[in-house]
């Protein structure tokens, strides 16, 4: 899959467990470090569901002063990427709800992101149509199931982590992801056919 | 496997971390318009997660957590905020609820002293209505009696004989003066027994009864009890002592 997110190894797994934990001590650098390790994977989860890369900067922003303000009910046995996966997809969702539904479909900077400009103006306007659809049928989903979406598909989770993250059980979680790939394969079905 | 479950197990194999099962492909193969979906569903799927990934703007990322420290330095508060659990809350709210209906239960909280005291000098009010119902002041009846006499003539009674006869006849009352020539006032006679033949009414007379004159306590003589009635006995007895040669009284 393109652009999958570093995995962390066990060692790194280590070194934010240890800041962690010198962070609930009250070493507030400590927090930091891990908040600047793990932003990429916060702003890959915002930008999945919020859409708007402003609306995805603010979330990164909002979700790490939360998870700074949260440390007190950190428990150190959890591993510190799906506490703050989980602090990352609850913003990201309240501020789907905050500004109800959003056209990201016309934030037109996205297609200059993905496809660069190493293609031909043929390639780019045709790419730039499909992609525009893509975020067209990703709009027409609910936060939760853009949730569930970005969280399996971009982040390669199981089913169970991404109950876990949602906070939900397993069954609700598998439910948003089959109605979430219904809705779009309805929506995204004149382009497949078309590749 | 019928469509419905074979469209359930679709999922399941989307992801890649499951291999098609055996009786999922034998059906896509005789199902085409399962065929269709679930191929419909694999192009979505790798549609999305093909172009959804945008590069991470790193310079933009690493100002947007800074920001976030700013404003987490500029609150002052590195140490977490402490706050009260919803649990903890609920369980609070509770047992002050369980107080208070407590208190106003047994009647010793809750309600001030005022309404107390109020409600004790509501009795006195009963009470006073109560006396006030008590106390009556009687109308002084005059009551002036004059005595006549009544001068009647009676005989003796016919009786019927006859069987079934109520029994001698008794003339009504009779009311006498009141349309008389000299106007005396009106009295009422009670009827008799016997009949009256003829009656009259005598000039009245001053109540009390009548004594020969001479005797003590005679109307025309003092109260011997009292000291004009004393000194007239007094004289009396010592003119009756001289007279009759005896020893005047001391």
């Amino acid at each position: 899959m393109l652009g999958l997110p570093d995995r962390c190894d066990a060692r790194m797994a280590d070194e934010d467990a240890e800041l962690m934990r010198r962070s609930k001590a009250g070493d507030t650098g400590a927090f930091w470090q891990v908040a600047h390790r793990h932003r990429e994977m916060v702003y890959r989860l915002a930008r999945g569901i919020v859409g708007s890369k402003d609306d995805a900067e603010d979330v990164v922003q909002e979700a790490f002063l939360k998870a700074f303000h949260a440390l007190d009910r950190y428990d150190t046995g959890r591993e510190p990427t799906a506490w703050l996966r989980t602090i990352a997809v609850n913003c990201a969702v309240s501020m789907c709800k905050r500004k109800g539904r959003r056209h990201a479909s016309l934030d037109s900077s996205r297609i200059a992101e993905v496809h660069g400009s190493d293609h031909t103006p043929e390639h780019y306007a045709v790419a730039g149509e499909t992609w525009m659809r893509i975020c067209t049928a990703m709009d027409s989903l609910s936060p939760q199931q853009r949730a569930v979406v970005t969280l399996s598909a971009f982040e390669d989770l199981a089913m169970t982590d991404v109950a876990e993250t949602m906070g939900c059980a397993a069954t609700t979680a598998k439910t948003h992801l089959h109605r979430a790939r219904e809705r779009l394969a309805r929506a995204l079905a004149d382009v497949t056919e078309e590749d | 496997m019928d469509c419905r479950g074979a469209r359930l197990r679709m999922h399941e194999t989307l992801d890649g971390r499951e291999p098609v099962p055996a009786d999922l492909t034998e059906h896509l193969r005789a199902c085409t318009e399962c065929a269709n979906h679930y191929s419909r569903l694999r192009a979505a799927q790798g549609a999305v997660c093909s172009a959804v990934w945008a590069p991470v703007p790193g310079e933009r990322l690493h100002e947007a957590v800074e920001r976030a420290r700013a404003g987490a330095e500029a609150l002052g508060s590195a140490a977490p905020t402490p706050r009260l659990h919803p649990a903890r809350l609920g369980v609070a709210l509770t047992c002050g609820l369980a107080v208070f209906a407590l208190g106003a239960w047994c009647g010793r909280t809750a309600w001030p002293r005022e309404v107390a005291t109020v409600r004790t000098e509501v009795r006195p009010e009963i009470v006073e209505r109560v006396v006030e119902k008590r106390v009556e002041v009687p109308v002084p009846v005059v009551e002036v009696r004059e005595r006549v006499v009544v001068r009647m003539v009676r005989v003796a009674a016919p009786v019927r004989a006859a069987r079934g006869s109520r029994g001698p006849e008794v003339p009504p009352a009779r009311t006498f003066g009141a349309a008389g020539p000299r106007s005396a006032p009106a009295f009422h006679i009670p009827p008799l027994a016997t009949p009256v033949v003829s009656q009259e009414v005598l000039p009245a007379t001053i109540a009390g009864p009548t004594r020969p004159p001479g005797e003590p306590g005679d109307a025309g003589l003092p109260d011997p009890d009292s000291p004009q009635g004393f000194a007239l006995a007094w004289s009396w007895r010592t003119h009756y002592a001289s007279a009759h040669g005896q020893e005047a009284p001391r």
